[in-house]
C-alpha cells in the first residue's frame, strides 16, 4: 500500500471530502434538473442533503420531493420569526404549507387577485395541511374606496344591503376545502386586521353569499373535525343554513361559534345539531342566547350522549334557562365541562344545580362566575359539595357567596382534586409495575 | 418492613410536593382567570346597564306613543265630529281647527322632546363609551404593570423557595447518605471479619492436609524405590549372561574380519594405481601439446629476435654517432670555454690596468697593478672528472676506518697496473670454475657494496628472494660503479689475482686453495680495495672518447661553481671602485665643460685681442696721419 503524505504538516486526510460527500453536494446543487436522483437516495442520505438545499428552489420541485426535516425548518425560520412547531404536530413541513396557504388566503383580494395563485399551490400542499387558521379575510377594494369617499353613500349602501351583499363576498373556500383532503381543523374569522380609520361594520361580518359558499364547501369537506367561526357577526338567519349543512356531517366533533349573534333561533338550530350530530365540544359563548334558546339546548343536552364540553359564557339564559340546563344534567352522563358564567342567574338556579350535583358523577368542571348566586345559593352549593366527589373545579368568583361557604366549597374541591390526583398516581404506578 | 416504613414518608413527600405544584399552578392560573372573570363581570354590568337604558327608552317611547295615540284619537274624534256635523259654524270649525293644530303641535313638541332626549342619551352614551374605553386602557396598563410586578415578585419568591427546598433536600440526602455509608461500613467490616476468620480456619486445615499428603508421599516413594532396585538387578543379570555368550565367539570373528579388510585395502590400492596411471598418461599428452605450442612460439620468437638484433645493431650505430658528436661537442665546448676565458681574462687585465692608471693619474696614489690570478678563483672547468672518480671519493669516505688497506692499495698501485695490463687478455680457460666464482663474486659484491645503493631500493627489495635480490642489487651496483655486465668475469679474475697479490705481499701463498673454495676467493674486507683498484684500471683502460662521452653524459658537469667563477671575473673591479669611477667621470665631465667654456672664452679673448691690435694699428695709423 502506498501512503502519500503532503509536505504541509497541517494537511490530513480529514480535509479531503469523501466521494459520497461530493456526490451529495452535486445532487443538492442540481436537484431541480435531476429529481429522480434524489428520489433514489436512502432516507438518511436525504436527511444529510437537506441542509445543503437552496431555499430559493421553486415550491413545485420541493413540495413532494423533500421529506419533512431540516429543509422545511430552514424555510419556516426564514419566513417567520416565531415558529412553534408543537402547534403543528411537530412537523415543519406541515407548518410551512399551512402557514403558506393561510398567508395566501389572508392576502387574497377578491376580484383582484387571480385565483390561479391559490390553485397553483393547492395540489402541492393538499397532502400536508391538516388545519387552516384564517385570521382575516379581505373584501374587494372597490368597496372601501366607495365607503371612504362619502358618508352619504353609506346610507344608500345600508338600504341596499341585499344588493351589496350580492356584490360583496369574501374569499370562496369551496375549491380549497374540496382539495384539502386531510383538513381536520378550520378556523375562520371574518374580519380585517389593522384596518385603522377605514373601519366599517361591513368589514367585520359574514355575508349571505359567504354563508352559501361555506355551506357548499362544508358539504364537500368530509374530513373536517373542528370548525371555528368567531367574531363574524353570524346572526340567526345566517346561522341556520350553516348548521343545517353540518347536521349530517360525518366527522365534525367540535363547533365554536363564540362572539357571534346567533340568539335564540340560532341556539335552537344548535340544539338540533346537538341531537342529530356527534359533537363533543360546543362553544357558543357571547351569543345573546336567552331563556328559550337555553331551554332548547337543555332539551338537546338531556338526550345527548356525546357532548363533553359546553360553554355558554356571557349569554342571558337566566334562572329559567339555568334551571333547565341543570335539570338536563340529571339525565346526562357525558358532560364534563360546563361554563355558565355571566348568565344573570340567581340562587334559584344554584339550588337546583346543587341538587343535581349531589347525584351527578361525571361533571368535573363547573364555572358559575359572575352570577348573582347570593348566600342561599352558596349554602346550597356548599352542602351539595359535601356529597360530591367528582367535581374538581368550581369557579364561584364574583357570585356574592359568603366566605365560609366559598371556603367550604373550595376545601371540598381541593379534597376532590387531591383524591383525583392520588388515583392518577396509583394508576400510573400500576401501569409502570405492569410494564 | 423497614423498606415499607421508609417508602411511606417518601410517598407522602411526593404527594406533598405534587400538591404543592398543583397549588402553584392554580395560583398562577387564578391570576389570569381572575382578570377574565373581572372582564366578564364588567361585561355583565354593562349589559345590565344597557338593558336598563333600553328598557327606559322603551318605556319613554311607549308613553310617548300612548299619549300621541290619545291625542291623535282626540283629533280624529274632533275631526269626525266636525265632519259629521256639517251645520257647525265656521267659528266652531275654526276653533276645532285651532285645537287640532294645538294638539298637533303638542304631539310634535313631545316628539321633538323625545328625540332630543334620545339624542342626549346617545351623546351621553357615546361619551360614556369613550370614557369606558379610556378607562379600560388605563386599567389594562395598570393591570399589566401590576402583573409584571407580581410576576417578578413571585418569581423571586419562588426562586428563594426553590433554593430553600433544594438545600433542604440536599441536606436530607447528605444525611441519608452519611447514614447509609456508616451502615455500609459497619456491615462491610463485619463481613470482612467473618471472612477473615473463615480464611484462617481454612489455612490451618490446609496446612494439616499438606503435612498428611507429604507423609503419604514419602511412604509410597520408599516402596516404589525398592521395587525399582529389584527390577534393575534382574535386568543387569540378564545382560551379563548375554555378554558372556558373545565373548566366546569373538576371536574367530576378529580374524575373518581382518582378512576381509586387507583384501579390501589391496583392491582399493590397485584401483588407485590404475587411476593414477590413467591420469598420468593424460597429463603426458597434455604436456606434449604444451611442448608443441612452445615450439611454435619459439619459432615465432626467433624470427622476432632476428629483427631485434638488427634493431640493436642500428641502435649501436646511432649510439656511436651520438658519442662521437658528444665528444666533438665537449671538445668544442672546451675550446670555446678556454677562448672566452682568455678573452675575459684579457679584458679583466685591461680593466685592472685602466684602474691602476686612473688611480695613478687622478688620485695620485701610485698603486701597483694587482695580479689577476690573485683575484680570480680557480677555474672550475674540469671536463674529465668521471663517475669513477666520484665513486672513488665515496669509497674513500666510507673506507676511512680501514685506512691501512688504502695504504696498501697505494703501495700496490704500480703492481696492479702491471698486473692488469699483462693479464688483460683472455685469461679464463676454465669456464666452469669461472661461473661458480662469478656467482660467488656476485653475492659477495652484493653483500659488501650495499652502501652504494640507496636505502629506499634496499627497503623495496627486502621482501624478495635472496637470488632475485642479488640480481637486482648487482645490476644497480654495477651501474653505479660504471662496470659493464660483460666485464664481470674480468672483475672476478682481477679479484682472484688481487688476492694472490695480497697474499704474495703478506708472504702467504694460497693459490691452490683459491680455486677449490669460494670463500677463499677474496676476503670480504679486501673487496673494497680490490674494487677500487679494478675501477682505476678500468678508467685507464677505457679512456677512449666513447667512454668519456658516456660518462660525461651520464654525469652532467658541475655548473654550480661556474656562475661564481664568471661573477668573480665580472666583478674583478669592485663595486666601490666602479662608483668611484662614476663619480670621477662626473667630475671630469664637469671639468671638461668648464674647460670647453674656458677655451671658448680664450677664443673670444683672442678675437678681441685681434680687434684691439687692429684698432691699435688703425689708431696708430690715424695718429701717424
Amino acid at each position: 500500500m502506498r501512503i502519500i503524505i503532503a509536505e504541509d504538516p497541517n494537511w490530513s486526510l480529514d480535509l479531503v471530502p469523501s466521494l459520497s460527500n461530493l456526490c451529495q453536494r452535486c445532487i443538492a446543487d442540481t436537484i431541480e434538473d435531476h429529481q429522480h436522483l434524489f428520489e433514489k437516495l436512502t432516507p438518511q442520505l436525504k436527511d444529510s442533503i437537506q441542509p445543503r438545499l437552496s431555499l430559493s428552489l421553486p415550491l413545485h420541485v420541493t413540495a413532494n420531493l423533500v421529506p419533512d426535516g431540516v429543509f422545511w425548518k430552514r424555510c419556516c425560520q426564514q419566513r417567520w420569526n416565531i415558529c412553534d412547531i408543537s402547534h403543528y404536530g411537530h412537523s415543519w413541513k406541515r407548518m410551512f404549507f399551512e402557514r403558506h396557504l393561510e398567508n395566501l388566503i389572508e392576502l387574497f383580494v377578491p376580484e383582484e387577485t387571480e385565483f390561479k395563485v391559490i390553485l397553483d399551490v393547492l395540489p402541492l400542499c393538499k397532502n400536508y395541511i391538516k388545519r387552516l387558521n384564517i385570521t382575516q379575510l379581505l373584501l374587494p377594494s372597490r368597496k372601501f374606496v366607495k365607503g371612504r369617499d362619502d358618508d352619504q353613500h353609506e346610507v344608500v349602501m345600508l338600504t341596499n344591503e341585499e344588493e351589496d351583499d350580492m356584490a360583496a363576498s369574501h374569499f370562496d373556500f369551496g375549491i380549497v376545502l374540496t382539495e384539502l383532503i386531510h383538513l381536520e381543523e378550520f378556523h375562520l374569522a371574518y374580519k380585517i386586521k389593522q384596518c385603522g380609520m377605514n373601519f366599517e361594520w361591513s368589514m367585520f361580518q359574514i355575508t349571505d353569499r359567504d354563508c352559501r359558499a361555506l355551506t357548499t364547501a362544508f358539504k364537500a369537506c368530509k374530513t373536517l373535525k373542528v370548525l371555528r367561526i368567531r367574531q363574524s357577526q353570524i346572526d340567526d338567519k345566517k346561522c341556520r343554513p350553516l348548521l343545517r349543512c353540518l347536521m349530517d356531517h360525518p366527522s365534525l366533533i367540535e363547533l365554536d361559534l363564540s362572539h357571534n349573534i346567533i340568539r335564540d333561533a340560532g341556539a335552537r338550530s344548535v340544539a338540533e345539531l346537538l341531537s342529530k350530530g356527534q359533537l363533543e365540544k360546543l362553544n357558543i359563548c357571547n351569543n345573546e342566547i336567552d331563556i328559550h334558546g337555553a331551554k332548547a339546548l337543555a332539551q338537546a343536552l338531556s338526550n345527548n350522549s356525546t357532548l363533553q364540553y359546553l360553554n355558554l359564557r356571557l349569554n342571558q339564559v337566566k334562572d329559567e334557562g339555568g334551571e333547565a340546563i341543570a335539570e338536563a344534567l340529571q339525565n346526562n352522563t357525558t358532560l364534563r365541562y360546563l361554563h355558565l358564567g355571566g348568565n344573570d342567574m340567581t340562587s334559584i338556579t344554584a339550588v337546583v344545580l346543587s341538587k343535581v350535583l349531589q347525584k351527578n358523577e361525571t361533571l368535573k368542571t363547573l364555572n358559575l362566575s359572575c352570577n348573582n348566586l347570593g348566600e342561599i345559593g352558596g349554602k346550597a352549593l356548599a352542602e351539595a359539595m359535601v356529597h360530591n366527589s367528582t367535581l374538581t373545579e368550581c369557579d364561584i368568583r364574583q357570585t356574592d357567596i359568603d366566605e365560609t361557604n366559598s371556603a367550604s366549597i373550595n376545601k371540598a374541591i381541593w379534597d376532590n382534586q387531591c383524591a383525583d390526583w392520588d388515583k392518577e398516581v396509583q394508576q400510573r404506578r400500576k401501569s409502570t409495575i405492569y410494564l | 418492613m423497614e423498606g415499607k416504613e421508609e417508602s411511606k414518608p417518601r410517598e407522602d413527600q411526593e404527594r406533598e410536593s405534587g400538591q404543592r405544584i398543583k397549588l402553584l399552578q392554580k395560583d398562577l392560573s387564578t391570576l389570569v382567570t381572575n382578570t377574565q372573570i373581572a372582564c366578564d363581570a364588567k361585561m355583565v354590568l354593562q349589559r345590565r346597564l344597557r338593558a336598563k337604558a333600553q328598557a327606559k327608552r322603551l318605556a319613554v317611547l311607549e308613553n310617548d306613543s300612548t299619549s300621541s295615540q290619545e291625542k291623535s284619537d282626540e283629533i280624529l274624534k274632533g275631526k269626525s265630529e266636525n265632519f259629521t256635523n256639517p251645520k257647525a259654524i265656521s267659528e266652531d270649525l275654526q276653533k276645532a281647527l285651532k285645537k287640532q293644530q294645538e294638539l298637533y303641535s303638542a304631539i310634535i313638541h313631545d316628539k321633538k322632546a323625545i328625540i332630543n332626549d334620545l339624542l342626549q342619551a346617545l351623546k351621553f352614551q357615546d361619551d360614556n363609551y369613550a370614557s369606558t374605553l379610556r378607562k379600560n386602557t388605563e386599567e389594562i396598563n395598570v393591570m399589566i404593570a401590576r402583573m409584571e410586578d407580581q410576576i417578578k415578585l413571585m418569581t423571586k419568591v419562588y426562586r428563594e423557595e426553590l433554593a430553600q427546598i433544594e438545600s433542604r433536600h440536599r441536606q436530607e440526602i447528605s444525611i441519608l447518605l452519611t447514614k447509609d455509608k456508616e451502615e455500609l461500613d459497619r456491615e462491610l467490616k463485619r463481613l470482612w471479619d467473618e471472612e477473615l476468620e473463615r480464611l484462617n480456619e481454612r489455612k490451618k486445615k490446609l496446612e494439616e492436609y499438606k503435612r498428611e499428603v507429604h507423609e503419604i508421599g514419602q511412604e509410597s516413594n520408599y516402596v516404589f524405590n525398592a521395587l525399582d532396585y529389584e527390577r534393575c538387578s534382574r535386568i543387569l543379570a540378564q545382560e551379563r549372561q548375554q555378554k558372556k555368550n558373545t565373548n566366546s565367539n569373538l576371536p574367530l570373528k576378529m580374524k575373518k574380519h581382518l582378512y576381509t579388510e586387507k583384501q579390501e585395502v589391496l583392491l582399493t590400492t590397485l584401483k588407485n594405481i590404475k587411476g593414477r596411471i590413467n591420469r598420468e598418461a593424460r597429463e603426458i599428452e597434455k604436456l606434449k601439446n604444451i611442448y608443441i605450442d612452445h615450439q611454435k612460439k619459439f619459432a615465432k620468437q626467433s624470427i622476432a629476435l632476428t629483427d631485434y638484433t638488427q634493431h640493436i645493431e642500428k641502435h649501436e650505430r646511432i649510439k656511436n654517432q651520438v658519442r662521437h658528436f658528444a665528444a666533438a661537442d665537449a671538445r668544442r665546448f672546451e675550446e670555446v670555454w678556454l677562448m672566452i676565458e682568455e678573452e675575459v681574462k684579457h679584458l679583466a687585465q685591461r680593466a685592472l690596468a685602466i684602474d691602476s692608471v686612473i688611480s695613478q693619474q687622478l688620485y695620485g696614489s701610485p698603486e701597483s697593478q694587482t695580479d689577476l690570478n690573485l683575484l680570480l678563483l680557480s677555474s672550475p672547468f674540469r671536463p674529465w672528472k668521471t663517475r669513477t672518480e666520484i665513486v672513488q671519493t665515496e669509497l674513500q669516505l666510507v673506507e676511512s676506518p680501514a685506512e691501512s688497506h688504502v695504504e696498501n692499495l697505494d703501495t700496490t698501485g704500480s703492481t696492479e697496473e702491471e698486473l692488469v695490463f699483462t693479464d688483460s687478455g683472455p685469461e679464463w680457460e676454465d669456464e666452469k670454475l669461472n661461473e661458480e666464482m662469478q656467482d660467488e663474486l656476485r653475492e659477495l659484491l652484493c653483500n659488501e657494496m650495499d652502501f652504494l645503493m640507496e636505502a629506499k631500493i634496499l627497503k623495496l627489495l627486502a621482501p624478495l628472494v635472496t637470488e632475485e635480490q642479488t640480481g637486482v642489487k648487482l645490476g644497480s651496483i654495477l651501474y653505479t660503479l660504471g662496470i659493464d655486465e660483460k666485464d664481470l668475469p674480468k672483475l672476478t679474475d682481477f679479484l682472484v689475482r688481487y688476492k694472490d697479490q695480497q697474499n704474495e705481499l703478506t708472504g702467504e701463498s694460497h693459490r691452490a686453495s683459491v680455486t677449490s673454495t669460494s670463500l677463499d676467493l677474496i676476503h670480504p674486507n679486501h673487496v673494497l680495495c680490490a674494487l677500487k683498484s679494478f675501477l682505476e684500471q678500468q678508467s685507464f683502460r677505457s679512456s677512449s672518447a666513447q667512454e668519456l662521452s658516456r660518462l660525461w653524459l651520464a654525469h652532467a658537469r658541475d655548473s654550480s661553481k661556474d656562475a661564481a667563477y664568471w661573477n668573480s671575473l665580472g666583478n674583478i673591479i669592485p663595486e666601490e671602485r666602479v662608483k668611484l669611477w662614476d663619480s670621477t667621470l662626473r667630475t671630469l665631465k664637469q671639468y671638461h665643460t668648464v674647460l670647453t667654456d674656458i677655451s671658448e672664452l680664450i677664443k673670444e679673448q683672442e678675437c678681441l685681442k685681434k680687434g684691439n691690435t687692429g684698432l691699435r694699428l688703425k689708431i696708430d695709423s690715424y695718429l701717424k696721419k
